[in-house]
């Protein structure tokens, strides 16, 4: 069952109040921020795609399940949105790095290095950012939206199988980067 | 797994299946399938490591935290909701209003355009229309005859009712000239108007 804050404030921006719709903006900017960048790879796109998922989320507020959280169905219409996003602009994934390439954490070498604490993280965010768009996506549902394979499969409006799919190839190559970044 | 798997079909060469594998850490196996998992497990060396390997991939990811924005969305997101709100609500009643007055300015300008050689020509054309189609369909069946006439009539007495109309004075024609513009003007506007509102 939804939070009953949160639940109130959705009522109350039904009901035509976008200051309650604020609260819940910032509530939950940053979880939903961290779906886009997780997806996505970027800041800027990452901080577009949750303006327009807050956006979305508001037009489609009347079809919100009251009984269910609202943080996973925010973040759930988050990873959607990236992954329309990817599928539109059709961004190629990462190129591949070289050993020497292994990415350097938190010293300021990337642009993104603000966000990055340790060069552990940052060698799993390049790994997750070298596979496909629907990899990144089935990972993102799973691993930090904990849906289930039907929760997944309906979202996404594809088959069961493909989402076993999707996680077994994603995973195995998840794995495999890691080993090439971290030298084993 | 929504199907529910034998204990053989879970195996491949004596070792569990990869999707097996991944499906027992995400937790979407059947309770006799996890039995049937981790009995195997107990005894198969390779199919532990494998597992052990799988779940490294898990905890590498469970490692990546949730990102602190350092910057407020809600301001332009309620900027962007705020536009919306203020503009679509007017929208309907302005177009309604400009849609009449549309109409009606149309309505207006009818008897002055029947006069023109154009409409003229366009209404002798529909009443031939009327009168050849009103002999193929009698050679078809007689039974739509009377529809036709009562078709070709209404075309005529609708034509000949706007005819009738005084058409007014010379020096007027001017404003019937620009009550048409101003129809046709409030017509297309309204048109962009409802494209725009309903994003077509």
């Amino acid at each position: 069952m939804a939070e009953s804050s949160d639940r109130d404030l959705v009522n109350q921006t039904l009901q035509g109040d976008l200051e309650a719709y604020g609260d819940l903006v910032r509530e939950y900017q940053s979880s939903v921020f961290s779906v886009c960048y997780r997806v996505l790879g970027n800041r800027r796109d990452a901080e577009d795609l949750t303006q327009d998922t807050f956006l979305r989320a508001y037009h489609h507020l009347d079809s919100f399940d009251m009984e269910r959280p609202f943080g996973p169905w925010v973040r759930t219409v988050a990873a959607n949105l990236c992954y329309n996003h990817l599928n539109q602009s059709r961004l190629p994934s990462m190129p591949l790095l070289d050993e020497h390439d292994i990415p350097k954490g938190g010293g300021g070498k990337t642009p993104e290095a603000w966000l990055i604490k340790n060069e552990r993280q940052e060698r799993i965010y390049q790994a997750l950012w070298q596979l496909p768009p629907h990899h990144r996506v089935a990972i993102e549902l799973r691993h930090f939206q904990d849906l289930t394979y039907q929760e997944m499969a309906d979202e996404l409006g594809i088959p069961l199988n493909t989402v076993r799919s999707h996680l077994y190839r994603a995973r195995n190559k998840l794995a495999e980067l890691l080993r090439k970044y971290e030298g084993t | 797994m929504k199907e529910h798997n034998t204990p053989e079909t879970l195996l491949e060469d004596d070792h569990l299946q990869e999707n097996i594998l991944h499906a027992y850490l995400d937790g979407e196996l059947t309770a006799m399938e996890i039995k049937t998992v981790e009995n195997h497990l107990e005894t198969c060396n390779r199919c532990q490591v494998r597992l052990q390997e799988l779940q490294s991939t898990f905890t590498a990811l469970d490692e990546l935290p949730d990102l602190a924005l350092d910057v407020d969305l809600a301001t332009p997101v309620l900027r962007s909701l705020k536009a919306e709100r203020d503009v679509i609500p007017a929208l309907p009643w302005i177009t309604a209003a400009q849609a009449a007055a549309a109409v009606v300015l149309l309505a207006l300008t009818l008897p002055i355009l029947l006069t023109l050689p154009l409409f003229q020509s366009m209404k002798i054309s529909l009443i031939n229309w009327g009168s050849v189609l009103q002999v193929n369909i009698l050679n078809m069946t007689a039974g739509l005859q009377a529809q036709i006439q009562g078709l070709q009539t209404f075309f005529e007495q609708m034509l000949n009712a706007y005819s009738r109309f005084s058409v007014p004075d010379f020096h007027f024609i001017p404003l019937w000239i620009l009550f048409l513009a101003a129809a046709l003007l409030g017509i297309l506007g309204n048109t962009l108007l409802l494209r725009r509102e309903l994003n077509l």
